[in-house]
């Protein structure tokens, strides 16, 4: 894993938090799975699958369903009290978000976290940290919405990890922090997938 | 040499700690200014002031008519990922002043009519954090793509503030809508 202590903690230390929500606190976890399911049948869809394209991991070709059961699988193992590991290095981590102080509500963020270095080139897959907020009263496109709600946001943040886990087919672009960028994203989502 | 070495880190105290060791209120600095001195501020508290930047992805808060901003050697945007201590990878000592947040954010809706969301400065205090050596946090994917390490949504800030309070809202001199 690169990286040290100090301002720069490796990825492994990452602590995401359990799904027992505070009582200022959305129940994510129980709700989630919900999203993920009705996700796993929109990408049944050859219009919304080809949204997001596959990786390769080893010799393996992964594709966006394929990224989605494992999620599907992590929910799983959390709500069973497990920690909930992926097979594409994908952690999930639970947390509160604030509202901007302008207003702005963030659902979920995708974040490559850790990566592990040989000496010479990258190996494995990098870590990739899904965010989801389960602030209470966020008013996002995830918290308190409804299912639709929650699947766009999904769909739209596996196309982002689709590309940071290194597929190079996926639509959703990179939006960094352009509102504009996000919302073409999430439209897109929408038009394909439902 | 002792005199020399004295006063260089008397001077550089000054000028990168000046936030704590001035006496009186203190200055906030520039998101420009922090990210130009960067490595510097690495690790350290900081009070600094912006505009917001936040999306649907995530909170952000951003330089106003910054130089280019060089970290690392390669060009960066002059925008700071803003988190709270619950999202950060790390503990930290401090706690999330909710409170000073939502007043902050309260003051900024009762000032909004006059006060579109460009035309305000936004204070923070909090943890300063960015990469010593990006090139450990370089990944190069098999296709050639290199991605650096930064911090927020789709890591696309070189820095990021664990934020310990929202301190202030300000209006921008000559700002036009």
């Amino acid at each position: 894993m690169a990286g040290g202590g100090g301002a720069e903690a490796d990825a492994q230390s990452v602590s995401s938090s359990n799904t027992t929500p505070k009582t200022n606190e959305f129940d994510v976890a129980s709700s989630v799975v919900v999203g993920i399911d009705d996700a796993l049948e929109r990408l049944q869809s050859v219009d919304c699958n080809r949204l997001f394209g596959v990786f390769t991991f080893g010799d393996a070709i992964v594709s966006a369903s394929d990224v989605m059961r494992d999620l599907q699988n992590v929910f799983a193992q959390r709500l069973t009290g497990g920690y909930g590991k992926s097979a594409y290095n994908i952690l999930v981590a639970v947390n509160p978000i604030p509202l901007s102080p302008t207003g702005t509500a963030s659902g979920a963020t995708v974040q490559t976290t850790g990566i592990i270095y040989n000496g010479t080139s990258n190996i494995g897959l990098p870590q990739v940290t899904l965010t989801l907020n389960n602030a209470a009263g966020a008013f996002s496109s995830f918290v308190p919405g409804g299912t639709k709600d929650q699947t766009v946001t999904l769909l739209h943040e596996l196309g982002h990890i689709m590309t940071a886990l290194g597929g190079t087919q996926s639509w959703i672009g990179a939006d960094g922090n352009d509102p504009v960028l996000s919302s073409t994203n999430t439209q897109r989502v929408e038009k394909e997938c439902f | 040499m002792f005199l020399k070495i004295g006063l260089t880190a008397a001077i550089v105290g000054f000028s990168l700690g000046g936030q704590t060791t001035l006496s009186g209120p203190v200055r906030p600095l520039t998101v420009c200014e922090v990210l130009s001195q960067s490595a510097a501020y690495n690790g350290k508290m900081v009070t600094l002031k912006g505009v917001d930047a936040s999306t649907d992805e995530g909170l952000w808060v951003r330089g106003i008519s910054c130089l280019p901003i060089t970290i690392g050697g390669r060009e960066w945007p002059p925008v700071v990922s803003l988190v709270t201590p619950d999202m950060a990878l790390e503990e930290t000592d401090f706690e999330f002043d909710e409170a000073s947040w939502t007043r902050v954010g309260a003051e900024y809706k009762r000032r909004l009519s006059a006060l579109p969301r460009n035309c305000v400065e936004f204070t923070y205090t909090g943890l300063f954090q960015t990469r010593s050596n990006w090139e450990n946090f370089k990944l190069v994917y098999p296709d050639g793509r290199i991605l650096y390490l930064g911090y927020g949504h789709l890591n696309f800030a070189p820095a990021q503030l664990i934020v310990k309070s929202a301190d202030r809202v300000d209006s921008l001199p000559d700002c036009k809508r």
